[in-house]
């Protein structure tokens, strides 16, 4: 039971990471890159 | 990715855990949008558009074909239809998430501002600089009323804007957003970040074209520095400022120099982009032509080491 416990810790604190993606929508934004031709 | 796509493909069931369901849904897309949206960022845009068409598919199923969540899906595949050159499927993504952003949470909605500003990025991808102007001038309006003038977007925003402005031939213009832009980054993002990056890279051409090839390649080489520690060797906007670094280089009359960027610009394009996307068309050209040049005055560049290589990638 204790292992299975720390188990399952070790697998919700690895996926943390995810909460800051799914809480908020993100939408992304491009760049306007110059690419230059040699005219 | 089969088990995900499949779940596009179900009906929503009637009930008391709809609620529950839309939760998940939304936390679902929210996530496969994210790695997307990684996997665009890193140049890896076949992954990038499987990842978006499955949320897609997924939010448009579960959570219907107006909700705001569709919007943000679409919004992140028209960036990624600009990168890949598909531009008319970029500007119906468009479209179609302005629509329902607009209607579902308002014309001033700070969502809005951003997708005015990549409608201005995709026509200024094609070279439609005065198409893109009052699109770039509308996102930047709607971003500084919302989070006010020493934000990090807006510095995007006001950076993006003197790009289209540049594009026009309005240099001084273009250099004073440049410079307030770099301001801002400077002081909120640090000094290793990628808008910083593609900013000293926009800079860098314009004092080229204006004719300050020393700090153009001054600009250039910490635009390289940081993207390759940032986006990787390989990423298709190292290809974009090795590209401009190697027409600076020809006019310097630096040919070996020149070549030797051209072949790795043209090397990262054909292998992320594709042969026929237009940037990759663009360097080919310059690559073309400054081997041209060399044929004309009699300088032989294939004969030198890689001199095969350019041969193949000309091509």
């Amino acid at each position: 039971m204790h292992r299975f416990t720390v188990i399952l810790l070790g697998v919700l604190t690895s996926l943390a990471w995810l909460l800051p993606v799914v809480a908020e929508a993100k939408l992304a934004a491009n760049h306007n890159e110059t690419l230059l031709a040699d005219e | 990715m089969r088990a995900v796509a499949g779940l596009a493909t179900e009906g929503p069931g009637a009930g008391k855990g709809a609620r529950l369901r839309a939760v998940c849904v939304v936390a679902l897309v929210r996530l496969l949008g994210g790695v997307a949206d990684l996997a665009r960022r890193r140049g890896r845009y076949e992954t990038s558009a499987r990842l978006f068409h499955a949320g897609r598919a997924i939010a448009e199923r579960w959570l219907g074909p107006a909700h705001p969540e569709v919007a943000v899906v679409l919004n992140n595949m028209g960036v990624l239809c600009k990168y890949r050159g598909h531009f008319a499927e970029g500007w119906e993504a468009y479209r179609q998430a302005l629509t329902i952003t607009e209607a579902t949470l308002g014309p001033r909605h700070p969502r809005v501002a951003v997708i005015y500003h990549n409608l201005a990025g995709l026509a200024h991808e094609e070279g439609r600089h005065a198409v893109a102007e009052p699109y770039a001038r509308r996102g930047l309006e709607l971003r500084e009323q919302a989070v006010g003038p020493d934000h990090p977007d807006v510095a995007a925003d006001v950076a993006a804007l003197g790009a289209i402005l540049d594009g026009q031939g309005r240099h001084d213009e273009a250099e004073t957003l440049y410079r307030r832009a770099l301001e801002v980054f400077e002081k909120h993002l640090g000094c290793e970040h990628e808008d910083l990056a593609v900013t000293f890279n926009n800079l860098a051409a314009l004092c080229q074209t204006t004719g300050r090839l020393t700090e153009a390649e001054q600009l250039y080489e910490r635009a390289l520095a940081i993207k390759q520690k940032v986006l990787g060797a390989r990423h298709p906007e190292v290809g974009v400022t090795l590209n401009n670094l190697a027409v600076l280089q020809r006019q310097r009359g630096r040919s070996d120099a020149a070549r030797l960027l051209y072949r790795r610009a043209l090397s990262i394009f054909e292998a992320r982009l594709g042969a026929h996307h237009p940037r990759t068309a663009t360097c080919r050209a310059n690559h073309r032509k400054l081997l041209g040049e060399a044929a004309a005055s009699g300088v032989d560049l294939s004969s030198h080491p890689g001199g095969q290589l350019d041969e193949r990638s000309s091509r």
